[in-house]
C-alpha cells in the first residue's frame, strides 16, 4: 500500500491513575502540540477502557502512555488487550522510566516507539510525524 | 583524517557557550569587591550559628556532627524494606529514610482492587500498625533518626503507627527522633493524584504540627518539601520562593489553630534540591536561610532563635541523572552532594546512578552512601563552616537570588498567598513555563547534557549492575496479610473505634484526630479504614477512588 501521509495527525497522552511524575509527559504533550500534532491530552485513566473510548471518540492516530513506576509491561499489555476486544489496532508509544533490558520485550509486545528519561521531547514529535507516514 | 584533525582544533579553542547560570542570571569574568559592596557582613551575612545564618544554622557547623547521611530506601512489604534498612545501617548511614508505595498514598489498602500491581512497586507498603512494627523490626527507635516520606494524605496515619510501635517496645515517644513528610500543597504538584481536597489536607496536616508540639520535642512536624516541585521543572529561585511561601501557608495554618509561632516553627523542615549547577545551588541554599530566618523574626515575630533557623535536608536531583552512559550519574550526584554540603546541609539522601532505570539495586545505594561519606571522612571539605562565605562571586549570586525570590514571593502574598496562588491556576502556569524552558534549553543544546545532546555513544541494551525490581512475591504476601488481618481481628473493638474516630472527626476541624487515629490502628484498623472514615465525615466518598463503599 503507498503510504499517505494524512493532514492532521491526532496523539492520545495519558497516563495511569497510579503514576506521579509526570514532568517528561507535559513537555511531550506541549513540544507536540508546537509541532502541529493535535493533542488529546487525558491526565490520568482509572480503566483501559477510558483510553479506549477516548481514543475512539477522539479518532487518535496514535496513543502515548507515560510510566515511571516500574508496571510498563502490565500497563502496555493491558491497553493493548482492551483495544483489540473492540477490534481497534491503534499504535502505542511510551515514555518514562524504562530499563533497556525491557526494551526487547516491549518492542515483541508492538510497541512503536520507547522514549526513556534522556529523550529530547522534539524527539517523540519527530518520530509521530515519520510514524504517520507509514500507517 | 582532515576531520578528526579540525573536530580537535575546534575542541582545543572551545570555549563555555553559555555563562547564564540555569535559572537565568548573567555572570561576569570576575567578581571583586565592588560586587558585594552593598552587603553589610553582620546584618546580612553574620558568622554561622548567627541570625540571619546566611553561612549556616550552628556556630561549629560539621565539627559539632556531621550531616546526617540518610538514603531514601522502599519497596515491597515491610519486611524487605526491612533488610535493606538493616544492610544500610551496616554500610555506615546515621538516619534512616523510609518512601511509601502508591496505594499507601492514596490512603488505600493493599486489598483494595485497583492496588494491584502497585503494592510495594515504588515504596514500601505501610497499612497497619503490624506493617510499621515489621518496617522497624530490630531497630531500635529511641536510637535512630528516622525521616517518613509520604503523600500528605496518609501521613497521620503513617506517624500514628510508628509512634505506637515506638509505645509498644517501651519508648516514651518524647524521645522519638526524626521527620515525617507533611506538606499538602507540595504533593498537588508533583504528579501524585492527591487523594484529600485541600481542606482536608491542610486540617489533618495542622492536626500533626499540633500533636508533635506538645508531645514529640525532637521530632520535626512538618516539611516544606521544595525539591518536588524542582523536580517538576522549576528553577532555583523559583524553588526557593515556592518553598518558603507554601512553609508560610503551613505556620498561618498553625497560628489560626491557636498555637504560637515558637511552639512550633523550630521543628519545621525544608526538604531542597540540589541540582547541577553548583555555585548557584550553594547560593540558593544560603539565600533561602538568610530570607526563611528574616521572615520568622520579622513578620512572625518569632522570638526563640531557634524558629529562625532554616533547617533543610537535602535530596540530589533525580532528574538530573539520564540513563544513558548511566555510570556518568555517579559524578552527577557527587557534585550535587559536595553543592549540599558546602552549603551547610543538615541531612542528606544521594541519589543512585541507576535511578533513571529502575529502583537502585544494592550495589548503586553503596555507591551514593561511599560518595557521602568520601565527603566527609576524605575531602576535607566538612572542617570549616561555610567555606565559601566571603566569595566575591558566591555572596553576590546569594544576594541575587534573595531579590528574586524575593520578589516572586511578594507577588505570592499580592494574590493572597500560596493556597490562592494555586487555586488561581497561577503556580500550575509558573511550573509549566520553567519546565518547558527547560526542555527547550536541552533541544537547542544551550543546555548540555553529556551523553543526551552532546557526547552521545550508542545505546547501551544492558544496565551495569542490573536492574532491581520488587518481585511479585512481596504483593503477594502484602495482599494477604491484609486480609488475614482483616478476618482475625475483634470486629465490635474496632467498629467501636473507628465510631469514636468518626464522632471525633464530626465535633469540627479545630478537634485533633492524632489520637483516635491511633486507637483505631490498635484495634487494627487499617489505613483505607481510617482514611474512609474521616473522608466520609467531610462529606467525601469513602474511597478515594470511588469503587469500594463503606463497609462501616
Amino acid at each position: 500500500m503507498e503510504a499517505v501521509k494524512k493532514e492532521k495527525i491526532r496523539a492520545l497522552f495519558t497516563r495511569h491513575l497510579m503514576e506521579g511524575h509526570d514532568m517528561g509527559l507535559r513537555a511531550v504533550v506541549s513540544s507536540c502540540r508546537e509541532s502541529g500534532i493535535e493533542v488529546v491530552y487525558y491526565p490520568r485513566f482509572q480503566a483501559f477502557d477510558e483510553v479506549v473510548k477516548v481514543a475512539e471518540e477522539e479518532d487518535v492516530d496514535i496513543i502515548g502512555l507515560s510510566s515511571s513506576s516500574g508496571a510498563h509491561i502490565n500497563l502496555v499489555e493491558g491497553l493493548i488487550a482492551s483495544l483489540k476486544e473492540k477490534g481497534m489496532d491503534i499504535p502505542i508509544i511510551i515514555g518514562g522510566i524504562i530499563p533497556n533490558k525491557d526494551i526487547p520485550r516491549l518492542r515483541k509486545i508492538g510497541i512503536k516507539g520507547i522514549f526513556g528519561p534522556g529523550s529530547i521531547p522534539g524527539e517523540v514529535a519527530g518520530f509521530i510525524r515519520d510514524l504517520n507516514v507509514t500507517i | 583524517m582532515t576531520n578528526i584533525v579540525d573536530d580537535l582544533m575546534d575542541a582545543y579553542f572551545e570555549k563555555p557557550k553559555r555563562t547564564t547560570t540555569w535559572s537565568g542570571f548573567p555572570v561576569e569574568e570576575i567578581y571583586t569587591p565592588k560586587d558585594v559592596e552593598g552587603t553589610d557582613y553582620e546584618r546580612d551575612v553574620a558568622d554561622a550559628g548567627k541570625y540571619p545564618y546566611t553561612r549556616g544554622i550552628h556556630s561549629d557547623m560539621f565539627r559539632g556532627r556531621y550531616w546526617t547521611k540518610r538514603e531514601v530506601t522502599g519497596f515491597g512489604a515491610p519486611a524487605d524494606t526491612n533488610r535493606r534498612l538493616k544492610e544500610q545501617i551496616r554500610e555506615g548511614v546515621s538516619g534512616l529514610n523510609v518512601i511509601r508505595d502508591n496505594p499507601t498514598n492514596l490512603g488505600i489498602d493493599p486489598d483494595h482492587p485497583l492496588a494491584e500491581g502497585e503494592v510495594g512497586l515504588i515504596g514500601v507498603n505501610l497499612s497497619s500498625l503490624q506493617d510499621m512494627e515489621a518496617l522497624t523490626e530490630g531497630i531500635t527507635l529511641d536510637k535512630v533518626s528516622m525521616s517518613l516520606i509520604c503523600a500528605s494524605c496518609p501521613a497521620i496515619v503513617i506517624l500514628s503507627q510508628y509512634v505506637l510501635v515506638a509505645e509498644g517496645r517501651g519508648i516514651d515517644k518524647a524521645k522519638l527522633r526524626g521527620t515525617i513528610a507533611n506538606d499538602p500543597l507540595h504533593c498537588r504538584y508533583c504528579g501524585w493524584r492527591p487523594s484529600n481536597p485541600i481542606g482536608l489536607s491542610l486540617k489533618l496536616s495542622v492536626d500533626i504540627i499540633e500533636f508533635c508540639t506538645h508531645n514529640m520535642p525532637y521530632w520535626n512536624t512538618a516539611v516544606v518539601n521544595s525539591y518536588d516541585l524542582r523536580e517538576n521543572g522549576v528553577n532555583a529561585v523559583q524553588e526557593v520562593a515556592f518553598g518558603l511561601a507554601m512553609a508560610m501557608a503551613y505556620i498561618d495554618g498553625a497560628l489560626k489553630r491557636g498555637l504560637k509561632i515558637d511552639d512550633f516553627a523550630s521543628r519545621r523542615a525544608f526538604y531542597c534540591s540540589s541540582h547541577i549547577d553548583f555555585f548557584e545551588e550553594i547560593a540558593k541554599l544560603r539565600a533561602a536561610r538568610r530570607m526563611w530566618a528574616r521572615i520568622v523574626k520579622e513578620k512572625y515575630d518569632a522570638e526563640n532563635p531557634n524558629s529562625w533557623k532554616f533547617r533543610f535536608a537535602v535530596h540530589t536531583a533525580g532528574c538530573s541523572l539520564v540513563p544513558q552512559q548511566p555510570l556518568n550519574n555517579i559524578i552527577r550526584i557527587a557534585y550535587e552532594a559536595l553543592a549540599a554540603v558546602l552549603a551547610g546541609v543538615q541531612s542528606l539522601h544521594s541519589c543512585s546512578y541507576d535511578e533513571p532505570i529502575a529502583l537502585p539495586t544494592e550495589e548503586s545505594q553503596r555507591i551514593a552512601l561511599r560518595t557521602q561519606q568520601i565527603l566527609a571522612y576524605e575531602t576535607g571539605v566538612s572542617s570549616a563552616a561555610d567555606p565559601l562565605g566571603g566569595s566575591y562571586y558566591v555572596e553576590t549570586l546569594t544576594n541575587k537570588i534573595e531579590e528574586a525570590a524575593g520578589k516572586l514571593l511578594n507577588e505570592i502574598e499580592k494574590m493572597g498567598g500560596m493556597v490562592e496562588a494555586m487555586r488561581v491556576g497561577w503556580l500550575d502556569d509558573e511550573i509549566d513555563r520553567s519546565s518547558l524552558e527547560y526542555q527547550k534549553e536541552v533541544e537547542r543544546k544551550e543546555r548540555i547534557i553529556v551523553g543526551v545532546n552532546a557526547f552521545v555513544s550508542p545505546d547501551e541494551t544492558e544496565t551495569p549492575g542490573g536492574v532491581h525490581r520488587r518481585s511479585a512475591e512481596s504483593e503477594k504476601q502484602q495482599i494477604s496479610s491484609i486480609r488475614e488481618l482483616k478476618a482475625k481481628r475483634d470486629e465490635k473493638r474496632l467498629r467501636y473505634s473507628l465510631g469514636k474516630l468518626r464522632e471525633t472527626a464530626q465535633t469540627g476541624e479545630g478537634e485533633n484526630l492524632f489520637q483516635p487515629v491511633m486507637d483505631a490502628l490498635k484495634s487494627d484498623a487499617t489505613l483505607g479504614e481510617i482514611m474512609g472514615t474521616i473522608r466520609e465525615v467531610y462529606g467525601h466518598s469513602y474511597d478515594p477512588l470511588n469503587v469500594l463503599e463503606s463497609p462501616f
